[in-house]
């Protein structure tokens, strides 16, 4: 009798430490993990998306050329399209093959617009980026899968199941943002459209200097081969895209491969680089000097694509939706708010 | 595999879940599956190393061992028969023979010890000779360093000098044997454990006791602490300094001493802490390699308690043999009548412990200032061994013994003093290592210490506040220790105490430890010896 | 007997050594000497062999990439135009600065906030300190800078330290001379 009531405690005893560590642990976690939405807000967005009804007709995979290009608003306004951008930082190409697998697992959109100028990259470039796209994702084997396939020879698995570990020294930079965002971030992106107002007109653009192999690397066809495979089986309507850009240099060695291989594979590939149709003025129209477009200049460049996707796909007008309408009322609200107020901070600078 | 790392933990818990869920007698051979894989993990060209030296030291030792059986045998059969001098010539052939076995496997076993540790510094050598004459230097050869080498041929070769000593009897099992010299928590580290204390804890089968192992995880937690917070935190200002010589003079030197001391102290023994740690959960008590060493009031006594394990293999294995070999009985004799009874009796003594710290100098690396570190260790044991009776009048007349204001004047004395002779470990080359601590004299730049310039070096003071918890917590452990356990003095405390006390260290070390992408993961420095 | 066990421990010995001997290079640890760095010679002459790279230089000033510009625009002076090409997500601003025929592209590198990444050669108002300028032929690099290199679809690359100096030859002329850092690239 007393063995028992022994032993009960001290399981009792043993359940209740393991509680209080693993919520210590837990709540050390969320303080420490950075919060994107004060800060790298180009980090936030990937998680942003699962906060969004699946009810999008078009999914826009792809890096900062897509999601600081491109007003979902515009696409909606005028063209009933219901439109999530899926963006990140340098998101390489891997990346956008696991974010559409992910995103497969919720939705099946008519249409899906890849970035390719991450084609370019074979290999991880930097593990903050790698953070800023993955952090992000749910798990699910995809996620697995797509930091096995991101991780820098620094990085460990690990440190994405427990980000404590990566994270355990940001007691020393923590700030009241830390403890206020601890369990809901602020919502930064408007799907997944990153507002930038200013103007900085593009001058002295450099050209791209010759490089010894124009080839893209195995490893992204190799994805891009799984995304055109993966699209097929679920009938999507894959568009491979370069977005409006004057640098970095997209070398016409690599929007010729990418022509074949739209060709060969039956998928429209969209090159928008120095394009007169779309009607940019890179003097007013980009906020950096001609890497990424402002909002004036992605309202032109989103009205450009929505024709585009009109005429081309036939893209479902979806503006009947009761649910959708009165959803992007309120987000157009969002949108014009965070509009004037960005113009504001600007003109007091 | 390092020790810190995701992978040895997650490694650990899966030996410890099958070795407490297979039935007893299957458990040892657990151990030796999981030590060969976790050296296998460090590449397997290194395995058929580890595998050839467990052979041919355990092949000797089972001949040692059916010659003894062979000699009794035959002793007991012709007891009738056979005269003394028959018997005793009987013996003596066995005995040449055992010693034959054993020396063989010896020296096949050192051969490759130093040919892969020391070929290139042989090398190194000639090349400065070709040099003067003028010749084409020799190039060096790419020999891979198999991990932990100096520790498991060490091991084996205890076994078997002490199995050729009759102090134990050989093992039959080869396998059993395998596990001995490759017992995974101290393959790459240490401690140099004999067979004889291992014997029990490897082969018998462990029920899962919660204490032991509780105790085990908190050495492994404890050892991490050292490691993490503290050595691989330092290293940093340490490596900043040592790197550019021409900057970091003078006063840095003397900072350099103390890091290093810290560093290489809570590197090793938070490595040894692992190990021992480790060794535990399994049931198995490995020898302890430190008792706190910078409590010392002399070298000799520092030495007593650094990196016992070692000491002590130097000591029964080259020190006592060389001692009462034939020709240095002979010399003492010789020595005795005709250099006189002072030094006579100081000859053998001084030649013995010789050669126990050259092969100790060696032993750390290949390279001359390991061997000038060693020797400056014997000189200065040699020489305070000298000054003894001068230090016991001073001590008489002053009446200072005893006193504790003395005592910490020794224990400051001994921990500067092999501080300095430590720094040969930092510099290149011997000459460097003796300009630099002589800048300590010439350059008087004292102001560095503290006109910010050591928050230049790679510390920020958030670094230099958790070093100094850190070494304020490392210190208040060694005091209490001094009374026994620790872990046994907070096991007697209330659970609540007990729980909040091992959380804290296990939080403290998860926070502040330099670990992960922006700290390099240092190695242990010890495992490449 | 004896003397067979001893000749056969001897062979076995040099077979293990002589298969560790081939099986080096890429292993980490492969001297004797302990990780804190004391040093033999075997350490020390390894060292210079990698020292630096080509430099390229301009107004008698040496410019090598994986270097401050800073310094070096102080000498050489203000670029005829730069560019700013900010990284994504604020992780860092490259450079390209533009003088009369050539250009010097830089990218934060540990503390050093523009680090040279890349010194391309545009035109023949300057040449390389070997005398190669845009229009020279391959026999002249050659000349100039040896046979050591590789060539992938006419470019020639010179590995030397942590940089690469890689010559376009297009029509048997010299069309781009790029000096390129390993690390930042």
């Amino acid at each position: 009798m007393k063995h028992i009531r022994i032993l009960r405690r001290r399981i009792l005893r043993f359940t209740v430490s393991a509680i209080v560590i693993c919520l210590l642990l837990f709540l050390l976690q969320r303080l420490l993990m950075p919060k994107y939405s004060v800060g790298t807000q180009d980090g936030a967005m990937i998680a942003e998306y699962y906060n969004d009804a699946p009810k999008h007709n078009l999914v826009i995979i792809g890096d900062s050329e897509m999601y600081e290009n491109i007003s979902p608003l515009v696409l909606w306004e005028n063209y009933g399209i219901n439109c999530y951008i899926r963006g990140s930082a340098q998101q390489l190409i891997w990346q956008s093959y696991y974010l559409l697998e992910d995103t497969l697992r919720y939705e099946t959109p008519e249409a899906v617009i890849i970035n390719i100028t991450s084609m370019q990259y074979g290999e991880p470039q930097r593990e903050s980026y790698n953070r800023m796209t993955l952090e992000g994702m749910r798990w699910s084997t995809s996620k697995v899968k797509a930091i096995f396939a991101s991780m820098t020879e620094e990085e460990s698995f690990w440190d994405y199941v427990f980000p404590l570990l990566r994270y355990h020294s940001r007691w020393n930079d923590l700030t009241e943002d830390d403890f206020r965002l601890m369990f809901s971030e602020e919502k930064v992106s408007l799907n997944g459209y990153m507002m930038q107002v200013g103007v900085k007109p593009a001058e002295n653009v450099p050209e791209g200097r010759p490089l010894a192999d124009y080839t893209f690397s195995d490893v992204s066809y190799q994805y891009l081969d799984k995304i055109t495979k993966l699209c097929k089986e679920h009938d999507v309507e894959l568009i491979l895209m370069k977005s409006p850009s004057l640098y970095p240099y997209w070398y016409e060695e690599w929007d010729a491969q990418l022509k074949t291989y739209a060709a060969e594979h039956e998928i429209r590939y969209l090159n928008c680089v120095n394009n007169d149709e779309i009607g940019l003025n890179f003097q007013t129209d980009t906020f950096d000097g001609g890497l990424h477009l402002n909002v004036a200049g992605a309202e032109i460049y989103s009205n450009f694509l929505g024709r585009w996707l009109q005429n081309e796909i036939e893209i479902s007008d979806l503006r009947d939706d009761g649910e959708l309408v009165q959803a992007w009322n309120s987000k157009a609200a969002d949108y014009e708010e965070k509009k004037s107020e960005k113009y504001r901070e600007l003109s007091e600078q | 595999m390092q020790f810190v790392s995701y992978s040895f933990l997650l490694f650990l818990a899966v030996v410890f879940i099958i070795y407490y869920l297979v039935p007893g007698r299957f458990q040892w051979m657990v151990l030796l599956v999981a030590s060969y894989v976790f050296y296998l993990f460090s590449g397997p060209k290194y395995l058929i190393y580890i595998m050839v030296t467990t052979f041919t030291t355990w092949l000797a030792a089972r001949q040692i061992d059916k010659l003894k059986k062979q000699q009794a045998d035959y002793l007991e059969e012709n007891k009738k028969t056979l005269s003394r001098e028959d018997k005793k010539s009987y013996k003596s052939a066995i005995k040449k023979k055992q010693r034959f076995m054993m020396l063989a496997a010896l020296l096949f076993n050192l051969g490759i010890l130093a040919v892969v540790k020391y070929t290139n510094f042989a090398i190194s050598n000639i090349n400065a000779v070709i040099n003067l004459a003028g010749g084409q230097p020799i190039e060096f050869v790419s020999l891979i360093l198999p991990l932990g080498i100096s520790f498991y041929t060490f091991r084996a070769l205890s076994y078997l000098i002490d199995v050729y000593r009759n102090t134990i009897s050989a093992e039959k099992n080869v396998f059993k044997f395998a596990l001995f010299v490759s017992f995974f928590p101290q393959l790459i580290q240490g401690p140099i454990s004999r067979y004889s204390q291992l014997e029990s804890g490897l082969f018998t089968s462990h029920h899962l006791n919660l204490k032991r192992v509780s105790f085990g995880l908190q050495r492994i937690l404890w050892g991490y602490m050292k490691k993490m917070v503290i050595a691989d935190r330092i290293v940093v200002g340490l490596t900043t300094m040592t790197a550019d010589t021409a900057a970091y003079r003078g006063a840095y030197v003397l900072v350099e001493v103390f890091f290093y001391a810290i560093q290489l102290y809570a590197d090793f023994s938070g490595g040894l802490d692992m190990a021992i740690g480790a060794g535990q959960i399994f049931g198995v008590t490995l020898p302890e390699n430190f008792e706190r060493p910078f409590f010392s009031k002399s070298i000799k006594e520092y030495w007593n308690r650094w990196h016992m394990t070692m000491g002590s293999w130097f000591t029964d294995y080259i020190f006592y043999p060389i001692s009462v070999c034939k020709p240095m009985l002979n010399l003492s004799k010789w020595s005795r009548t005709h250099l006189g009874p002072v030094l006579g009796r100081r000859l053998t003594v001084y030649l013995s412990s010789f050669a126990v710290w050259l092969a100790t100098g060696i032993w750390h690396g290949a390279s001359w200032n390991f061997v000038f570190w060693g020797l400056s260790n014997y000189v200065v044991i040699m020489i305070s061994q000298e000054l003894e009776p001068l230090y016991r009048r001073f001590h008489q007349k002053f009446n200072v013994d005893g006193s504790l204001l003395y005592k910490v004047f020794q224990i400051v004395r001994t921990f500067l003093l092999m501080g300095f002779l430590r720094i040969y470990d930092c510099f290149d080359g011997v000459i460097t290592t003796w300009r630099m601590v002589g800048s300590l004299l010439t350059t008087g730049n004292w102001n560095i210490l503290w006109d910010g310039s050591l928050m230049q070096i790679g510390l920020s003071m958030t670094d230099y506040i958790i070093l100094a918890a850190g070494i304020l917590l490392m210190f208040i452990v060694s005091m209490s220790q001094r009374s026994g356990s620790v872990r046994e003095k907070i096991h007697a405390k209330p659970y609540t105490v007990r729980f909040v006390i091992w959380t804290a260290l296990f939080l403290a070390v998860l926070l502040t430890g330099a670990y992960g992408i922006g700290y390099d993961a240092s190695n242990f420095i010890y495992n490449q010896f | 007997m004896k003397k067979k066990l001893m000749s056969l421990m001897l062979v076995v010995m040099v077979c293990i050594v002589s298969l560790a001997a081939c099986g080096g290079g890429d292993d980490k640890g492969n001297g004797g000497n302990d990780s804190q760095g004391g040093g033999s010679a075997a350490n020390n002459s390894s060292d210079n062999a990698s020292a630096s790279g080509y430099s390229f230089e301009y107004k008698g000033t040496s410019i090598s990439v994986n270097t401050d510009i800073d310094p070096i625009v102080e000498k050489i002076g203000e670029p005829s135009s730069k560019f700013e090409a900010p990284s994504c997500a604020g992780q860092g601003t490259d450079f390209i600065y533009t003088y009369s025929g050539f250009e010097i592209d830089t990218s934060p590198f540990e503390n050093i906030t523009n680090a040279i990444a890349a010194i391309i050669i545009v035109s023949d108002e300057v040449e390389t300190p070997e005398g190669i300028t845009i229009g020279s032929t391959k026999e002249d690099v050659e000349a100039a800078y040896g046979t050591d290199y590789t060539e992938s679809n006419g470019m020639m690359t010179y590995q030397k330290g942590d940089m690469k100096l890689n010559i376009l030859i297009k029509n048997n002329a010299v069309d781009s001379i790029q000096y390129v850092s390993n690390t930042l690239s």
